[in-house]
């Protein structure tokens, strides 16, 4: 049954803000005149694919949208997805080390967060999930 | 001669931190997440008692790229990890890190904290 879901309704808002983000990839080193470094187009993917698998899934299985985040240059060559939707804030950080866990923060008006890392090429519908809840 | 050594001082709480911001760390003028990191030692402020927000800005290599930012450093000193250390350079004795790893966590409580000393020009 969920197979027949197909592609979250907003797609078009997500194509497009990861189309506009592939910019990203076009700052050179040192681009904020501070050492910053460029952006590796594998850390980019792994950033979309992070959004787009889990968005997904998130609809296929539950039938929930789940907004655009702004994509976002990070410290260090990492890339931070960020949302800010009706009570719910949340910030997730994609690092350049293809190794390394993804560092994840939200919080709502009500007081209620979540903190934590996790493997970013994983099953994490859940936190989008908390975004809608 | 040697250069000024400038003594390292303990900075109260109701001291206030200005940070520059290079435009590339903005969205509508405004601070993003990845502004707050650290380089080399620390985030890399300067002390309101020894700088202006405008010397702040004018120490960057491109003054005219950057706004400046203002913490304050007893409401720094809450945000999980993070200490305040001042940190005086022979040319800048206002120079102050904040220490602490800038998690996720940190950076979305630091985006909470500032106040806009200089916009963007």
């Amino acid at each position: 049954m969920s197979a027949l879901r197909g592609s979250p309704p907003n797609m078009d808002v997500l194509s497009l803000a990861i189309q506009e983000s592939r910019s990203l990839l076009d700052l050179p080193n040192n681009w904020d005149a501070e050492g910053s470094p460029a952006y590796a187009e594998s850390t980019w993917t792994r950033a979309v694919d992070f959004l787009l698998h889990n968005a997904e899934r998130l609809w296929q299985d539950q039938g929930i949208v789940v907004s655009a985040p702004q994509i976002l240059p990070g410290p260090d060559g990492s890339i931070d997805l960020h949302w800010r939707i009706k009570n719910h804030e949340l910030l997730l950080n994609i690092p350049a080390d293809p190794h390394a866990l993804a560092d994840y923060y939200g919080d709502t008006v009500d007081g209620n967060a979540i903190n934590g890392k996790l493997n970013p090429t994983a099953r994490n519908q859940w936190l989008l999930m908390w975004l809608a809840e | 001669m040697g250069e000024i050594a400038w003594p390292k001082e303990d900075i109260p709480d109701d001291g206030v931190l200005y940070m520059r911001l290079h435009r590339a760390w903005t969205s509508s003028g405004e601070p993003i997440p990845g502004a707050f990191r650290n380089i080399v030692d620390g985030m890399s402020t300067d002390w309101d008692r020894y700088s202006t927000p405008e010397e702040t800005r004018q120490r960057a290599r491109a003054p005219s790229d950057n706004a400046v930012i203002a913490l304050v450093v007893g409401q720094v000193r809450t945000v999980p990890g993070q200490t305040v250390e001042h940190a005086p350079l022979p040319d800048n004795r206002a120079h102050t890190n904040v220490m602490g790893e800038k998690s996720a966590q940190v950076r979305l409580m630091l985006m909470r904290l500032y106040r806009m000393a200089l916009p963007l020009q």
